[in-house]
């Protein structure tokens, strides 16, 4: 009896096991794969720069494709931002959620991404602390104008007139199971400094 | 042998105490049904209830003592709140304004939508990590050669 149950407790903690280090390595894979796309993006825009300058705002991005990348120098945070708020996007980097604007056009651009991954230090972001994205066309300087704690289900999504950009993440960042809560950090735009990246 | 396999059960109850704690509330036991009154129609009994001090058992204090407030133009005690049967709320940040929302069920939100909620970031990762190392360890120690 006593061999039985370690048996099977043995083979149940395994498969649990297994299940999160494949999980893990799909994530680390589908990064890379992010981060390469927008590596060859870059590329491309700055021949394309080089040769003539040309913009093509409306372009439709594709769920999973790269859209920019986020840096946050304060949390050491250097990620490229993908199409997309579902699982098999946010494995691969913060999510760019659809139908908002992207991060330095006119609107509320929202970013989600999980707590036990890319923003796991997102809770330690202070206001006035600098944020910087990067998109085809704008480059970005933010700055953390307010940090608020919401109910999953809380109407916290608004349209805006001006540029700002909304990270949102589970709340409390270290919590056992899924998390009852979300964490939302609001940056507006630091005067001056925005600028398009083609330039 | 017998405890060692209930101090693990016991391990693994309590990791999934977080997701099995509405269960405990089903041990609250359910108010007993009300029972009227019965009251005999005989001549016996009505010559006990012309009686001023006739022994009637009282089954429902509360309906009584209401209807005697009543008569008497007192209000009604509040309604009291079963607790049991509500979640247990999750404390606020110290540090953080928190914004209470309406009644609106949690739906998943993919695209955005004026008013929506924020978008689902939770994952089961870390606490399948726990349990399954957990479970292992259990697992490996009942599994352990005994000295001779």
């Amino acid at each position: 009896m006593r061999r039985l149950t370690g048996a099977l407790l043995t083979a149940v903690g395994a498969l649990l096991l297994i299940v999160v280090v494949a999980t893990q390595a799909t994530a680390a894979l589908s990064r890379d794969r992010a981060r390469a796309e927008w590596a060859a993006e870059e590329a491309r825009l700055a021949a394309e720069s080089a040769r003539a300058p040309r913009r093509d705002e409306s372009r439709p991005t594709a769920r999973g494709a790269a859209v920019g990348r986020l840096l946050i120098p304060s949390i050491g945070l250097d990620e490229v931002m993908v199409e997309g708020v579902e699982e098999r996007q946010l494995v691969a980097g913060p999510g760019h959620l659809p139908g908002s604007a992207l991060p330095g056009e006119q609107g509320n651009a929202i970013v989600s991404a999980h707590r036990d991954r890319h923003f796991r230090a997102l809770d330690e972001l202070a206001i006035g602390d600098t944020i910087v994205t990067q998109t085809r066309h704008h480059r970005v300087v933010w700055r953390v104008a307010e940090r608020r704690v919401v109910t999953a289900a809380a109407p916290v999504l608004r349209r805006s007139d001006s540029a700002r950009l909304t990270l949102t993440t589970c709340w409390p960042v270290r919590y056992l199971g899924p998390a009852p809560d979300r964490l939302i950090v609001t940056a507006v735009v630091v005067p001056g400094i925005a600028q398009a990246a083609t330039k | 042998m017998r405890s060692s396999i209930l101090l693990s059960a016991a391990a693994l109850l309590a990791l999934c105490s977080v997701e099995a704690s509405a269960q405990f509330t089903g041990v609250v036991v359910p108010p007993k049904p009300k029972v009227d009154v019965v009251v005999e129609t005989t001549p016996k009994a009505v010559a006990q209830m012309r009686d001023s001090v006739a022994r009637v058992n009282l089954t429902s204090m509360k309906d009584w003592v209401d209807s005697a407030a009543s008569a008497l133009g007192v209000p009604a005690a509040p309604a009291v709140t079963d607790t049991a049967r509500m979640p247990a709320p999750v404390p606020p940040p110290a540090t953080l304004p928190r914004i209470e929302d309406p009644a609106v069920p949690a739906r998943s939100t993919t695209e955005f939508r004026e008013g929506a909620a924020a978008p689902s970031t939770a994952t089961p990762i870390p606490l399948l990590a726990l349990v399954g190392l957990s479970s292992l360890a259990a697992g490996l120690w009942l599994l352990r050669r005994r000295r001779a």
